[in-house]
């Protein structure tokens, strides 16, 4: 009953009351002034009428404008993720480029290289090695363009890498020459592996040496006694005439010519590292080429 | 039935979005103006409310935006603390008004513009739930079911609420 009560009047406002119930109330002094009321707020509006399409444009608008700076946003975390990536790609490469161990001979030059794990190396002139100083401990691997004299210490599998095949070490002491198509091995003491890029392998032991030229293979002995270039005295045996005058340009800077003539030529001799000229004259006279000298230009002729 | 079909509606089609703005706008600006009392708010709250519909367009059944849309427009208003006095005007031409009082003297006018500005400011200091269920029915003209179904209440609840706004305002006028 007070439900109802409370109710009432929404009711009667609804029109929603029996008939006799509305006329007594009607007739009323508080039902005329309840009607007086609501005749007023009927006639009550909001300030302003509501412009339908003007907000609906206004909201079209805003989600555009929100599209866009999320388009922004987006594209910015996007510019910063790349940026982040580049750098964080370079910082690395940087890294490992910084771990990177170069060392290189000049003309003329010998070069003697301690490892991090006390093994030595000796460049001969214009050659170089290149390691990996913090993967040192973990992998024994160096690349080498060029000669070098190789002592080993006791480890774990040391590595040499040549364009023309891998040398494998335990710990020895050996020697390689290598340049383009051509790579000479001699070990002095222990066990060497010899791997060339055509996967043909072979073990030296001291005193044997491989050389590898063209494809071809040839495997011969030495004295580890007598002087090498380590001494000044570079030695060859059956080596190309184009890998020993390359071993007396690295050596002194010289520059020959018309050397493609002659590349089926095979030197074996020695030549002395202390008097350029007569280096020369050591090799050319021996193998009766004839040439010119100009300025570090050696011509040959013939 | 009808609840099924309209499930599968999807608010992100442009076509659907703009059937619940022309379902909704209006009765949520009316609403949102009897809540805090200033148009240029109310409408910016509007605004603000279908932009956030859309942004969420994918995650919202049709059915439930509006719920969506009185809640983002609530938390709109309750963040932005605005609560004006409200401003109601009355209409221009209001036929049944002049004919009242054309032939009436101008103290009768008077009295009658008085009583008119009574009703008015009692409506503006109705306590928010009897005021925006009041004035709904009386300037939106919705019926009680459909300000049940807008606010997420029962009948007898608004039913409850225009009784006694009614009654505030009847005692605010005093002895006639």
């Amino acid at each position: 009953m007070k439900d109802n009560e409370d109710i009432f009047l929404a009711k009667w406002l609804n029109n929603n009351i029996n008939k006799d119930d509305k006329k007594s109330f009607n007739e009323s002094v508080e039902g005329k002034v309840y009607e007086k009321i609501i005749t007023i707020a009927d006639e009550l509006e909001i300030p302003e009428v509501f412009n339908a399409e003007g907000l609906f444009n206004k909201i079209q608008q805003q989600k555009l404008n929100n599209k866009k700076k999320k388009f922004k946003l987006i594209s910015l975390n996007t510019f910063y993720k790349v940026a982040a990536f580049i750098l964080l790609f370079t910082s690395v490469f940087y890294f490992w480029k910084s771990n990177d161990v170069v060392h290189k001979s000049n003309y003329g030059e010998k070069l003697a290289v301690t490892l991090p794990d006390n093994s030595k190396v000796t460049l001969n002139s214009k050659s170089s090695i290149t390691f990996n100083n913090k993967n040192w401990n973990k992998e024994r691997t160096i690349y080498l363009e060029g000669e070098a004299f190789f002592e080993v210490k006791k480890g774990e599998k040391f590595t040499v890498k040549t364009k023309e095949g891998s040398i494998i070490v335990l710990g020895t002491s050996f020697n390689i020459n290598s340049s383009n198509h051509f790579l000479e091995v001699k070990c002095f003491t222990g066990k060497v592996n010899v791997l060339n890029k055509n996967k043909t392998n072979k073990i030296l032991t001291k005193g044997l040496a491989t050389t590898f030229n063209n494809d071809k293979i040839e495997n011969w002995s030495f004295d580890t006694q007598e002087s090498s270039w380590k001494e000044g005295i570079s030695r060859f045996r059956e080596v190309p005439l184009p890998k020993v005058l390359l071993a007396l340009e690295n050596q002194f800077n010289f520059n020959f010519k018309n050397v493609e003539k002659y590349k089926n030529e095979k030197f074996s001799g020695v030549f002395s590292h202390n008097k350029p000229k007569k280096a020369l004259k050591t090799v050319l006279e021996a193998m009766d080429i004839k040439y010119t000298i100009k300025n570090n230009n050696i011509i040959l002729l013939k | 039935m009808k609840k099924n079909s309209t499930n599968n509606i999807s608010v992100c089609d442009e076509k659907n979005y703009k059937r619940l703005y022309n379902l909704h706008s209006k009765t949520l600006r009316s609403y949102m103006y009897y809540t805090c009392n200033n148009i240029s708010t109310a409408e910016d709250i509007v605004q603000e409310a279908f932009v956030k519909l859309w942004e969420n367009c994918s995650s919202i059944i049709f059915d439930q935006a509006l719920f969506f849309l009185k809640r983002v427009s609530k938390n709109h208003f309750y963040n932005t603390k605005r609560h004006d006095k409200i401003i109601l005007k009355f209409r221009e031409s209001s036929s049944s008004r002049k004919k009242d009082t054309d032939n009436e003297t101008p103290l009768f006018i008077l009295e009658e513009k008085e009583f008119a500005l009574k009703v008015k400011n009692t409506i503006a200091s109705l306590p928010d739930k009897e005021r925006e269920v009041f004035l709904l029915n009386r300037i939106d003209k919705l019926k009680y079911k459909e300000i049940a179904d807008f606010l997420g209440i029962s009948i007898k609840t608004v039913e409850k609420h225009i009784s006694r706004a009614l009654k505030t305002i009847r005692k605010e006028i005093g002895n006639v």
